[in-house]
């Protein structure tokens, strides 16, 4: 299931590439034919010029000696006996005055040549020129090429016509495609679940997959140029950006509903939640730009492969913003109920993996929806005894309930999706541990419950921010939302907090302020505008380690994760500073 | 002491202007080739050809005139004969001779406009049409015609006239034409029918066509460019009208020579007359003869010998006889000024006196009478 639709478009794309060589080497070889006729041609009427000519050499002499005598009708009993003579194959006609017209043998339709010999000029005498005229048919050697030539033609162009142009659409897939296709999934079942053959090299295998994942990218995406590629980074850039104000809208939001209740609030909770989907969606394209080349068909990029600590709430928003996106033209209801703790819970997976895994599930839940206007998809996300329970929930047409069981072994049903989806979905849930079940009810819809293990060895993820009551709390974030957010939170409790909103602000007041070192607490923005270095190396080169916590967009991020790791520094996902509690210890 | 001067000075003029007169630069420009009918050696017909002309001018050296000869010989082709007859204008001849076919003879009108042109056998009657410095030593065909006539009135008086002639030569078609065109004013009862082929087509004449019309006991003249072609047509002729025993009359020259012919088959009467093989009767011949036999101490193997001979003599003669009065800028001038007067007191200056008559009967040349 999971490789299906990208085979789908493997094939489509193997298929045009073979296609358009079988093509464009048939169509090359038929004009070399018909270059080669036309050349055939050429050298047979040159052929035949110079045959004429040999044989008018002595007519010529002949009747240049005679018209020198003026014993002129002599010469036309010469070639009247020329013409009917068994050896010529043309006709010769003198004609007097005059310059010749056809200095080449020259074709007229349909089997006749004419070619004017001129005859030389001998002391000022000018005698006019022979008219000669054949008929094609008669020259056997070149009826025979031409006929030849004009029959590899014609079996060529039928041939192309009716073979290979019906054959480039439709390539066998036995001879082509499955080949590929089945090395691909070799790979791919190789670096996902890590049960390849011995005698493969993972890491060959990977720098193969994505070197045909470049390539397939590069054949696809004709559009991108430099300046799509600028744009797309300054899109991600702003979205990127605007992300951090809107957690602080979203966090004033909470902190303002609970003081009072408005209308007002819930309009522009819901506003923050479009920008956001905005944000999502764009900064999703910009970090996977494969998965949007084919609408509804995803194909992985090679660092979502890579099993980390990967946080489930931000994952099911960015696919919910993308189903509302792909499903635009139909959309239906999407809405997500989600308790406080599950927001904060991690899973450890592949994030591709259960993107997709999701991206199928909502796949299904749409497609088992039999009117969309007025269809809901519900997705409720919770804790429940160190597991993480993701239910999806829809009110399309249901599943039978001797269908269930069926549907899980890998059988498709019609109105719900590919079968293959969620026998592929169980059977990836219970690699990590957790468990997948379906209840339905004909008509009323069903409920895809995923049960997945908590996270808990996660050595860089704080429980809290613990922050001495004597601590200076330095905020480095080049977001001025972000930094009055971190503000009111420390002044609530007390802290003192210095804020900055570059590093080569924060860089001096750490040079100038050595001595306070061991008393304060850092909170770092791991990404700032317009500067090369980063948070960490800034945590790096001046943070006592244990007080310092970088705070990212990018706490999902492999290659961060480990970087933390190795740091010992704590790691704040932005999306969740809200969940994270600022404890206050005197000791 | 000046009239002195002026005396020297003219008479070194004169002098200086006989010097120039008596010395000739004479080209040969032919195709001395003998004819295929005849087993005879090429290399020796040449031979016998430039002998004459080395008799001539050891004979005119004795009369006082030096002559410097070249030849341009060129072979049967258009190419050929243009190339020889650049190559004998560049050397700036005083007088050209040879051209033995009239064909040749009309031709070099092209080639050699403003020369002394002697052809030593041409005889077609448009030659007369040639500019003045052209003259041949052949009997104009207006007399063959009369001689053939008379012949044909002589020995076929019954006889209607069959006349072939080849295409190719005008001399060939003209006499035939001439000569069909007396026959009926001569003798408007009888019929006469002309035809005309293609030597080098031979091969591919329909002989059945070709002599449709032709009626038992009709003298047939043969107007052909060599011998040899006259007697392929008249084999072909015989063939298609046995068991009719033919009558042929053909006027090739042969070169002057009286030799059997071979290819000759068919059962058929042919009479040849010729204009170049008499003569030996005459003083001219004698002296040629003595001349001859003084240098090669031997008799001449080919009557073209005593033609060329002919050739060089009459325009030497000219000189001799009909000194041009006065002083001329040029030796190719005082050559025709003395020519032209000759011809002026003698119409067929050096011209063969009479018409022999050979007829072959099995397959060998037989003198059969003079016709003068």
């Amino acid at each position: 299931m999971r490789w299906k639709s990208k085979n789908n478009t493997l094939t489509k794309q193997i298929k045009k590439a073979i296609g358009n060589r079988i093509l464009f080497f048939s169509i090359a070889f038929m004009i070399i034919i018909f270059g080669l006729t036309l050349y055939d041609l050429s050298i047979s009427f040159k052929q035949l010029r110079s045959r004429i000519e040999e044989q008018l050499k002595p007519i010529e002499d002949f009747a240049i000696g005679q018209a020198m005598i003026n014993n002129l009708d002599t010469v036309d009993l010469k070639i009247q006996n020329f013409n009917e003579s068994n050896n010529s194959s043309f006709k010769v006609e003198w004609v007097r005055q005059g310059v010749p017209i056809h200095k080449i043998v020259t074709w007229y339709f349909p089997f006749s040549w004419i070619y004017d010999y001129p005859i030389g000029e001998i002391a000022g005498f000018q005698f006019g020129y022979f008219k000669v005229t054949g008929n094609l048919l008669s020259d056997k050697s070149l009826i025979y090429d031409l006929l030849f030539r004009l029959s590899l033609f014609s079996i060529i162009t039928i041939s192309v016509i009716c073979i290979l142009s019906p054959l480039a659409k439709k390539i066998p897939e036995q001879l082509f495609i499955d080949p590929i296709n089945h090395f691909i999934d070799l790979i791919s079942n190789n670096l996902a679940h890590g049960d390849g053959r011995e005698d493969l090299n993972p890491v060959e295998l990977q720098l193969l997959e994505r070197k045909i994942l470049s390539l397939l990218t590069s054949a696809t995406d004709l559009e991108k140029n430099k300046a799509a590629i600028e744009l797309g980074q300054l899109s991600a850039r702003l979205a990127h950006d605007v992300r951090s104000p809107l957690a602080a809208m979203e966090m004033s939001l909470e902190m303002l509903s609970k003081k009072t209740t408005s209308d007002d609030l819930k309009i522009l909770k819901s506003g923050i939640r479009t920008i956001r989907d905005i944000a999502n969606n764009v900064l999703d394209r910009h970090r996977n730009p494969t998965i949007y080349l084919e609408s509804s068909e995803q194909i992985i990029n090679t660092d979502g492969n890579i099993i980390r600590h990967v946080l489930l709430y931000p994952l099911i928003e960015m696919i919910i913003s993308q189903k509302k996106h792909e499903w635009c033209l139909q959309p239906c209801e999407i809405s997500l109920t989600i308790d406080s703790i599950a927001k904060n819970a991690w899973i450890k997976t592949a994030p591709n993996e259960i993107k997709r895994l999701l991206s199928n599930l909502m796949n299904n839940a749409y497609d088992a929806l039999e009117k969309k206007h007025i269809g809901i998809i519900h997705i409720i996300l919770s804790i429940n005894n160190n597991h993480i329970s993701l239910k999806l929930k829809d009110n399309g047409v249901g599943i039978p309930a001797d269908k269930i069981e069926s549907v899980l072994n890998g059988i498709s049903l019609k109105h719900f999706g590919n079968g293959l989806g969620l026998s592929s979905a169980k059977n990836y849930i219970e690699t990590l541990g957790g468990s997948l079940s379906i209840s339905s009810q004909v008509g009323e819809g069903t409920d895809v419950t995923l049960l997945i293990p908590q996270a808990s060895d996660i050595s860089w993820l704080p429980k809290c921010i613990s922050i001495h009551k004597s601590d200076i709390c330095i905020i480095i974030d080049d977001d001025s939302s972000m930094l009055i957010y971190w503000k009111e939170r420390l002044d609530n409790i007390g802290i003192i907090s210095i804020l900055f909103s570059t590093y080569h602000e924060a860089y001096s007041w750490v040079i100038n302020n050595k001595h306070l070192l061991n008393s304060v607490v850092f909170i770092v923005d791991y990404e700032l505008t317009g500067t090369d270095i980063n948070g960490l190396v800034f945590i790096d080169e001046f943070g006592e380690k244990s007080n310092c916590y970088l705070v990212t967009s990018y706490a999902e991020e492999f290659f961060l994760q480990e970087a933390v790791k190795k740091s010992k520094v704590w790691l704040i996902a932005k999306s969740l500073i809200n969940e994270i509690p600022l404890q206050i210890y005197d000791i | 002491m000046k009239i002195f001067h002026i005396l020297v000075l003219f008479l070194s003029l004169i002098s200086a202007a006989h010097a120039n007169y008596n010395h000739i630069k004479l080209a040969i420009f032919d195709d001395p080739r003998p004819d295929p009918s005849c087993n005879e050696n090429s290399q020796q017909f040449v031979n016998s050809y430039l002998s004459g002309i080395n008799t001539a001018i050891t004979v005119a050296s004795e009369m006082g005139f030096s002559i410097t000869e070249r030849e341009f010989f060129h072979q049967n082709n258009l190419t050929s004969i243009i190339q020889q007859a650049t190559n004998a204008k560049l050397w700036n001849p005083d007088i050209i001779i040879g051209l033995s076919t009239s064909n040749d003879f009309l031709m070099s009108k092209a080639f050699f406009g403003d020369q002394v042109i002697l052809s030593i056998s041409a005889t077609d009657s448009a030659i007369v049409n040639l500019p003045t410095g052209f003259y041949s030593l052949g009997i104009p065909d207006t007399q063959a015609v009369k001689t053939i006539i008379k012949f044909i009135s002589n020995h076929y008086p019954n006889s209607n006239l069959f006349i072939t002639s080849a295409a190719e030569s005008k001399e060939s078609v003209d006499f035939g034409d001439l000569l069909a065109q007396s026959f009926k004013k001569q003798f408007k009862t009888k019929s006469v029918i002309e035809r005309k082929f293609l030597s080098d087509d031979m091969n591919n004449l329909d002989i059945s066509k070709f002599m449709a019309g032709y009626q038992k006991n009709d003298v047939i003249v043969i107007m052909s460019i060599g011998y040899d072609s006259a007697i392929e047509l008249m084999n072909k002729i015989s063939a298609n009208l046995r068991p009719i025993k033919p009558i042929f009359i053909t006027s090739t020259d042969n070169w002057g020579n009286n030799l059997s012919p071979k290819n000759m088959n068919g059962n058929y009467d042919v009479y040849r007359i010729d204009t170049l093989s008499g003569g030996e009767d005459t003083k001219d011949y004698k002296l040629f003869l003595d001349n001859y036999k003084k240098i090669y101490h031997a008799m001449p193997k080919d009557k073209i010998s005593f033609v060329t001979y002919q050739a060089v003599m009459s325009f030497v003669d000219a000189l001799k006889k009909y000194p041009h009065e006065g002083i001329s800028s040029s030796t190719k001038q005082n050559l025709l000024n003395s020519y032209l007067l000759a011809l002026k007191y003698n119409p067929n200056w050096y011209r063969p006196p009479y018409y022999m008559v050979y007829k072959i009967e099995n397959k060998n040349e037989i003198f059969y009478e003079k016709i003068h």
